[in-house]
Order: structure tokens, then C-alpha cells, then sequence
């Protein structure tokens, strides 16, 4: 009987010292959340994620991916709602590092918790400034940049067109990045180039007309985000690849742009950020704060310097005609597998 | 074979005598005998006999005791009883008093025709038909068919005919099904072949598409289609194998798995009926008392235990016993109320809680995994609070109302105490089980202190029953429903599958005009939901429902914006709902479960039934303003 009785007090002690030690192992490991503005569908979302994993496969952290589908959805109503919803998961889950991807997870989720004991905040894809989301002062924030080489899309440009063609249009849609982008886009100094206007459109038909407007006008359209480009001011968004599919088809004018997925979606070429270069930076500042204790104060802010050609032939025989472009971007974006039929 | 032949001299012996010997093979021909298992009819075989009989010998009289069963090879046999007109056999089985365990003969038995006959022992039948019971049950039938009149000669006749029409009706369905299995994939493959849909998009359909007629025809168990599209998938490589196989790594799959076998440590354990007891004794002795009490009581196990049967197993005995102890008249309008809320009590909130059903497991697996990591025990429950008490208002005001009567019920004082009694100090059993339930719960809603998901809590605690010996090996092996976490992980793998192919995405820029519906106007979206699923399921059964509507809306939903959850739980809740009996298995449960005192009157409760369904609606439309409120629409 006593037998019995010890051994039934070994099992429990058992039991609980495995619970304990299973318990305090879990929470003592790093989590890391990596939440991104807009969803999976997204190649450059996808791309962010393969330099993220290049760098935190082989930790053994406790990581979540959170995806706020701001993209696809972009009115008001909704991204509050995204926001909260991490809001509330981050509040529960405490991670001790969010990796906050593109500006709207900054707008909506990261800038809550700037100066929070416990919290350290790795920001990549940030088309605004720091000070925007407050970062500029805060104690437990660094992260990366994400500025366009407008300098390589000059000299491509440049190079590509004569002296008397040199008229340049942006378009895109109106979003919290594309405000951004047209802050910068503006303040560059294109010269020689003309930057004749940059336009953001809120509707499909205002996107057309435009395009339709640009039509003779302009030598060379820079096309940035059109992802949230509605049918009507109430509609549904519509599609990305009908979009450029629509713009291919009523204008003649050479298109660039500064993300691959302009090519993915039908586009001539792109002069892109590199999402690896993205993803790959913030994640090695996570690991740095993790494992070394620094803090992201003492972290420099980084600005993205690399950049992937992406070009598409059809469009480009159809096109740019004469013009020439050197054979070295080819090359290039043959090389790291951007080169579409 | 031995073949014993036991003359007497005294009488003439039949001119012809067979030529029977008795062997399995023999006795593997004669009705009844051929459905026992042949390893009980190679028992049977020593000890069997061939008697000879002559005319006017009484084989036994009413009344003597029954030691043996008869079965006729030649000749004839008068059966008289008191109850009944005198009954001449030439075939067939008589004595059956001694194959049904009953003491003595009902009737006297005397040889019309000389002849012979087989003789089969009491004490070897008993045996043999302990393994084999449905056999048993042939016999009692066979002893009920001796003692009706022509009337129920007539009946039983019409019987054969109405169970001939039904099997014929049955193969008719499974023939059909079997081509539209055949046809189906093949127009879905030449349907397809020319699409955007890539190639192995289009292999994928065609194999799914056979796997949903096998469904919807339930031409195999429901695990089976499952197995045959993860089969299919692997052998022509369409989608990597970790991918079709995730199901079966997933949280849900072993979420599931430790719920069903902490379920079984607490039906085993007997702190249900404690529980039970404990409810009553504290409740008002009146209808409303009683009937709110087996509601609660239903409503408390809804979580606890996963499997809806398990909870009718709990219930039903349970009914039939208050039925009795309350004094209600059995079929009388109380007594189907009592049943009512029993039933609803475990059957109306399996949607409300994770781990009510089985197949909210599954559901639970088609997420995207933040919506799992949003979605725990909780949160699930927290956003289903007003589609329950909606529920639970609405369907006892109902039951109040539409089973108005004058009934009361006269509970012996004391009864209770009585019982409790009784059954004595909890046992160690108990305390485990209940021991095990608390630390899943509480592990589950302290998830936010120690970070461990949901599926592993339930883990651990099934790791505690199990080095605690509460879950033997035998019991690990027959109590957990391995087919179904079989068709959990199959039915997971195959949404995971679905979005790796992008077919949801091919889907969902068909179905725009839904998604956009569903946008625009959620109490419209939903109650077209409710219809379309109602209408679904008179010919589909439900977690075939399920599947098809969940793995079409959830990617739909995402894509829209909208919360999958949202969806899911509506598609979970108007999948129960049901009109005809064929349509609730765990409606037939309860029926088949107290068949014998026949508690309730089945018209009125099916009638009661179809309200129920509005109720659910209402559920749906009440919780809308709510889920606005917690931000989840």
C-alpha cells in the first residue's frame, strides 16, 4: 500500500516538475511578431518573408505572422479594425519584438507602443519618415527605410531617352504609401528630366483619364502603387493585373516602375527595392536585440540600398522601339530570374 | 461431422430421412444462423443434434423449462399457446424461449408430421449469441412472429416488403452514386482542362469532385473520400506531400485527439451522473425547474465532451429515468418537453464552443493561422455568447409555450439524496477526471501567462491521463474516434491543398458578386446563408455541409475582409438544423436510445423541432451588432 502510495507521489511529482520546466522554458524564449500591412497574395509580402527566414529559420524563437490585408482593403473602417485586433493579440501574446512591415502597420499597431517597457520595435518598409510615427524619439525603436533609388531610375532614363523625350508623368493611387512616395518623388531633383506632374487617383476612371490625358504629353510613365485604386468611391478595388492589363492596352508610353510587382502584373520594367534586402536587415536587428541584449536605440536606422531590375521583353520590343536600352540590365534581370516573356 | 440421430421406438420414424449431416457448412444455410460469425457456427457444430420425430410426440409443453431451440427439416409442428390461435410450422425455428433467455416454453409444441429436426442446446446458444447479438435479436423477432394474429401476419408481410422496397431504394441511390462518381470527375476534368486553373489545379478538382459525390452519397464511411483525394494527390504529385498531409501535424488534429480522450476519461468516470444528480436535487420541483435543468446540464457537457453521440449517451438514460421518477406520462406532452430540452440542452450550442464537435475541429483546421491564434477557447466562446443566450432564451420560452399543460411533476422527496447516496464519496476516477478538466480549462484561458497554444495544454493533459493510468491502452485504442481524426487531418490537408493550388482564388473571382454581398449587406449574406445551407442539407449530409461550404466562404471571406470565423460559426450552426428525422443521426440516437420506454411522443417533438431552426437565425441576426462591437465584422 505504501509502495503504491509513493509511487503515485513520484508520478505527480513528475507531472509537475515537467510542467514547470516545460512552462518556464516556453516563456522564457523570445517572441518575435512579424506583422505585415498587407497579405500573402502580395509578392512583395512574400519576398519580405524569405529574407525574414533566411535569418530566423534556424533560431528557435516563437514567431507569428500576422497579415493586416490593408492592401486589398484600405478604407478607413477596416484597417482600425486590423489594427485593433493586433492590438489586442499583441497585448495578450506580449511579444518581446514586433518586426513591423510597411507604413500601415506602423500607423496602426507599431506607434502604440513606442516607449513600452517590454516591447522593442524593428520597423522595415517604412516609406514616411520616423518622426511620422514618432519613432525619432523613441527609446526601443529602429528598423529600415525603404527609399526608392530614384538615382537609378534617372540615369536608366537618361540613358534610354533623347533629349527631347524626357517628359516624365507619376501616377498612383492614394494610400498612406503613396503619400509618401509623392512627397519624395516631388522633392527630387529630376533634371534634366521633366517631372511634369505627380497624380494620385482614387478611381479606376480617374486613373483612365489620366493615362488617356497623358497620352502625347509625356515620354515615360513612373507607375508606383495602384493596389488600392477603386472602381467607383464606394466600389470594390480592382484588380492589379486588370489595371496594368487596361493601361497596356490604351497607352503606348513606356511604363517603370519602382517594385518588381509592376512586371509581375503585365508591366515593361522595374527599377525595385529589394524585399530581401527588407526583411533580411530587420530581422538581423531583431536577432542583434535578442541575443545581445542591444538596445534598438544604439541600432543605427538603415536605409535600403539595394536594387533588382525586372523587365518584361513583350513589353519592352513593344515600346521603347528604337530607344535603347543597354543590354547590361538585361543581363541583370535575367540573372536574378526577373526576365519575363 | 458428427451426426447424431436420437430414434425412438416407440413411434414410426418419417420415410425419407435427410441426408443432412450437421457441419458448418449446413448450418451456415439455415436463416438467422447465416449472419453469426463463422467462428460461432464452428462452435455450434459438436454440439448440435438430428432428432427424428413421429406424429402426435410432444416435444415440450407451456411452461417446462426452455433448455432447447428447434429448427425444422422435415416434417411438421403445431404450436399452442393461450394467447394465440394454434400455429402449424413446416420450416423454420421454434423453441426460441431458449435462445432469448427466457425461463420457460410460452407454448405447447406437438409433432403434426413425422420428421426431423435440429436441436441446439440452451447453454451453447447463450454463448454463441452473447457475440453475436444481432442474431439474438432475430430470435426474439422470430419469438413475437409465433404469437400474432393474421393482423400482424399481415403487418410483417407488408414490413418485408416496405424493408425489400427500402434496400432496393438504398442500391437504386448507391448505383447512382457510383456513376455520378464515375461521370462527375470526368465532366469536371474536360470542364476544366482548357481554364486558367494549372494542371495540377484541375487533376486536384477531378479527384475532389469523386470524393464529394462518395460524400454526398455516402457511398463509403465519411473518412474514406478523404483518404482517396490524399492518396490521389500524392501518387500524380500534385501538391507537395507535406502540404496534403498537414492536417495530420496541425494543432487541430491533436487538439482533438486530447479532447476526445479527456471526454472519455470523464464519460468513463461517473462524475457526470454526480453532476446530474447534484442538478436535480437543488432544482425547483416544477416542468420549467426540471426542463431548464436538463437544458443546463446539457449545456454544461456541450463543451466538455466532444462527441454529440457521448452526450446523448449521457442524456438518454438519464430521461428515461425522470420520466419515470417525475411521474410523467410516457408520450404525454411533459415527458416530450422534458426530452426536448434534454436533447437541445446537448445538441443546440455545439457551434457556440471549439470543442463541442468534432468537426469545429476541422473548421477550427481551415484557418488562416492567425484567425487560429485570435480564435482560442475563449475568444471563441466570448463571440458566441449572444448567439447562445439567444439560443438558450428563445428555445425555453418555446418549449414553455408550445408544450403548455397541467402536468406536475411528484418527485419523491429524498429520491435523490437517496442516489447520491448511494453511489458514495467521489472515487479517484472522478477527482482525475474532474482534475483533468480543470487544468485544460484553466491552461486554456492562462494561455496569455505561460504561452502555450491550446492544442498542447490539451496534450499535456491527455499525457497526465495517460501516465496516470485513467486511459488504458484498450481504452486509448477503442474510445478515441480514430476515423475521424483520420478524415480531420484529410479534410484539413485538403483546404491547405486548395490554396496551394490557388483554386480558392480562382474560386473567389467567380463568386465576386458573393463576396461583395457579403460585404454589403452581412443580415441579407446570412440569411441566404441559412437557406442555401438548409436546402444543402436535405440531400448532403452535415460535415460534408461543412466542408463544402467552409472551404468555398472561408477563402471568400479573407478575401473579402471579413472575419472567417464569422462565416464558419454560421455555417456550423445552420448545418445542425434539420427538419426531417433522416437528417439528425443524433436525433435517431436518442430515439434508438430509448426505444424501450419510449419516453416522448417523436410527432410532436420533430414538430417542436422545426421552430427550433428559426431560432437559429435569430441567434445569427442578434449576434451581428455584437461582433460589430467586438470589432470582428
Amino acid at each position: 500500500m505504501q509502495t503504491a502510495t509513493f509511487s503515485r507521489a513520484m508520478t505527480l511529482l513528475f507531472l509537475l516538475v515537467l510542467a514547470v520546466f516545460l512552462i518556464v522554458q516556453n516563456v522564457s524564449k523570445p517572441r518575435v511578431l512579424i506583422l505585415h500591412s498587407y497579405y500573402t497574395d502580395f509578392s512583395w509580402v512574400q519576398d519580405i518573408n524569405v529574407g525574414i527566414n533566411r535569418i530566423l529559420e534556424k533560431k528557435s524563437y516563437k514567431v507569428r505572422w500576422h497579415y493586416m490585408d490593408t492592401k486589398r482593403h484600405p478604407d478607413q473602417d477596416f484597417m482600425v479594425r486590423a489594427g485593433n485586433t493586433v492590438r489586442n493579440m499583441i497585448d495578450s501574446w506580449q511579444p518581446d519584438i514586433i518586426i513591423a512591415i510597411d507604413d500601415n502597420a506602423q500607423q496602426y499597431v507599431a506607434r502604440y507602443y513606442v516607449n513600452h517597457p517590454k516591447i522593442k520595435i524593428v520597423f522595415t518598409g517604412l516609406n514616411k519618415t520616423e518622426k511620422d510615427y514618432g519613432y525619432d524619439q523613441a527609446t526601443n525603436v529602429t528598423g529600415m527605410l525603404e527609399r526608392i533609388n530614384y538615382q537609378a531610375v534617372k540615369d536608366i532614363l537618361l540613358q534610354v531617352l533623347p533629349p527631347d523625350r524626357r517628359r516624365v508623368l507619376h501616377v498612383s493611387d492614394v494610400s498612406n504609401t503613396s503619400e509618401g512616395i509623392h512627397n519624395e518623388i516631388v522633392a527630387f531633383d529630376w533634371a534634366p528630366l521633366q517631372l511634369l506632374d505627380s497624380i494620385q487617383t482614387a478611381t479606376f476612371d480617374d486613373w483612365k483619364k489620366v493615362i488617356h490625358e497623358a497620352e502625347g504629353k509625356t515620354d515615360f510613365l513612373l507607375l508606383t502603387h495602384y493596389h488600392t485604386i477603386k472602381e467607383s468611391p464606394t466600389g470594390a478595388i480592382v484588380s492589379p493585373k486588370e489595371i496594368i492589363k487596361w493601361t497596356n492596352a490604351n497607352s503606348a508610353l513606356p511604363g517603370i516602375s519602382f517594385w518588381g510587382f509592376y512586371v509581375e502584373d503585365g508591366g515593361m520594367m522595374a527599377v525595385a527595392l529589394s524585399p530581401y534586402e527588407q526583411g533580411e536587415i530587420a530581422a538581423k536587428m531583431a536577432v542583434n536585440i535578442i541575443e545581445n541584449a542591444t538596445p534598438p536605440k544604439q541600432i543605427p536606422v538603415e536605409t535600403s540600398h539595394l536594387f533588382v531590375m525586372y523587365m518584361r521583353d513583350s513589353e519592352i520590343k513593344n515600346r521603347l522601339g528604337s530607344l535603347n536600352l543597354p543590354l547590361v540590365y538585361e543581363a541583370f534581370a535575367k540573372a536574378t530570374n526577373n526576365y519575363y516573356e | 461431422m458428427s451426426k447424431v440421430v436420437a430414434s425412438n421406438s416407440d413411434h414410426k420414424l418419417a420415410d425419407n430421412p435427410p441426408t443432412w449431416s450437421v457441419d458448418f457448412l449446413q448450418l451456415e444455410k439455415i436463416p438467422l444462423l447465416s449472419e453469426c460469425r463463422r467462428r460461432s457456427l464452428s462452435r455450434l457444430v459438436p454440439h448440435v443434434k438430428t432428432r427424428a420425430v413421429v406424429c402426435g410426440e410432444v416435444l415440450f409443453n407451456s411452461g417446462e423449462s426452455a433448455e432447447t431451440l428447434y429448427y425444422i427439416l422435415q416434417g411438421s409442428v403445431q404450436l399452442l399457446s393461450a394467447q394465440s390461435t394454434p400455429e402449424q410450422l413446416s420450416s423454420g425455428f421454434f423453441g426460441e424461449e431458449a435462445a432469448i433467455c427466457a425461463e420457460n416454453y410460452q407454448a405447447t409444441a406437438t409433432v403434426c408430421e413425422a420428421g426431423y429436426l435440429l436441436c441446439f442446446p440452451r447453454a451453447i446458444l447463450s454463448e454463441v449469441l452473447e457475440v453475436n447479438p444481432t442474431v439474438r435479436t432475430g430470435f426474439y423477432q422470430s419469438h413475437i412472429n409465433h404469437y400474432c394474429t393474421a393482423t400482424h401476419a399481415f403487418q410483417r408481410l407488408n414490413e418485408k416488403e416496405l424493408e425489400s422496397q427500402v434496400d432496393i431504394a438504398l442500391n437504386q441511390k448507391l448505383a447512382l452514386g457510383w456513376l455520378l462518381a464515375l461521370v462527375v470527375p470526368a465532366l469536371v476534368y474536360f470542364g476544366l482542362i482548357d481554364s486558367a486553373l494549372s494542371w495540377p489545379a484541375v487533376n486536384f478538382l477531378t479527384i475532389f469532385s469523386a470524393a464529394i459525390v462518395m460524400w454526398i452519397f455516402v457511398l463509403v464511411p465519411e473518412y474514406v473520400p478523404a483518404l482517396l483525394v490524399i492518396t490521389g494527390v500524392i501518387v500524380l504529385g500534385l501538391v507537395p506531400s507535406e502540404v496534403v498531409l498537414s492536417g495530420y501535424s496541425s494543432g487541430a488534429f491533436f487538439m482533438a485527439l486530447s479532447v476526445f480522450g479527456i471526454g472519455t476519461v470523464l464519460a468513463q468516470s461517473g462524475l457526470i451522473y454526480r453532476l446530474a444528480l447534484h442538478i436535480l436535487r437543488y432544482t425547483p420541483a416544477t416542468q420549467f425547474g426540471y426542463g431548464l435543468a436538463v437544458y443546463l446540464l446539457g449545456l454544461l457537457l456541450t463543451p466538455l465532451l466532444p462527441m454529440v453521440n457521448g452526450r446523448i449517451s449521457v442524456i438518454a438514460p438519464l430521461l428515461n429515468d425522470m420520466v419515470d421518477a417525475l411521474g410523467y406520462k410516457r408520450g404525454g406532452i411533459a415527458a416530450t418537453r422534458l426530452a426536448a430540452s434534454a436533447f437541445a440542452g446537448v445538441t443546440l450550442f455545439s457551434a457556440c464552443f471549439l470543442t463541442a464537435k468534432a468537426i469545429n475541429f476541422a473548421v477550427f483546421g481551415f484557418f488562416p493561422e492567425q484567425i487560429k491564434t485570435q480564435f482560442t477557447w475563449g475568444i471563441w466562446l466570448q463571440a458566441t455568447l449572444v448567439a447562445l443566450l439567444v439560443l438558450l432564451i428563445l428555445d425555453v420560452l418555446l418549449s414553455t409555450v408550445f408544450f403548455r399543460n397541467t402536468e406536475q411533476p411528484r418527485l419523491r422527496s429524498g429520491h435523490i439524496s437517496a442516489q447520491l447516496k448511494l453511489i458514495g464519496a467521489p472515487s479517484r476516477q472522478e477527482w482525475i477526471a474532474g482534475g483533468a478538466i480543470a487544468v485544460f480549462f484553466v491552461g486554456m484561458l492562462t494561455a496569455y501567462l505561460h504561452k502555450i497554444d491550446p492544442p498542447w495544454i490539451g496534450m499535456g493533459v491527455l499525457f497526465i491521463l495517460l501516465a496516470l493510468g485513467s486511459l488504458s491502452k484498450k481504452s486509448f485504442q477503442r474510445n478515441i474516434d480514430w476515423a475521424f481524426l483520420f478524415m480531420l487531418g484529410g479534410f484539413v490537408g485538403l483546404v491547405k491543398s486548395i490554396s496551394f493550388l490557388e483554386i480558392d482564388q480562382w474560386f473567389a473571382t467567380h463568386i465576386m458578386w458573393l463576396g461583395q454581398f457579403m460585404r454589403g449587406n452581412f443580415y441579407l449574406f446570412s440569411g441566404l446563408l441559412g437557406l442555401c445551407i438548409y436546402g444543402v442539407r436535405l440531400l448532403v449530409p452535415p460535415n460534408t455541409t461543412v466542408v463544402l461550404f467552409c472551404s468555398v466562404m472561408i477563402p471568400l471571406a479573407v478575401q473579402q475582409g471579413i472575419n472567417p470565423w464569422l462565416v464558419a460559426f454560421m455555417v456550423l450552426l445552420f448545418t445542425e438544423g434539420w427538419f426531417m428525422p433522416y437528417q439528425n443521426f443524433f436525433y435517431t440516437s436518442l430515439v434508438e436510445e430509448t426505444q424501450e420506454k419510449q419516453p416522448f411522443d417523436k410527432n410532436q417533438f420533430i414538430y417542436f423541432n422545426l421552430f427550433t431552426n428559426l431560432i437559429r437565425f435569430a441567434a445569427v441576426f442578434a449576434s451581428i451588432p455584437y461582433w460589430q462591437y467586438l470589432g470582428l465584422l
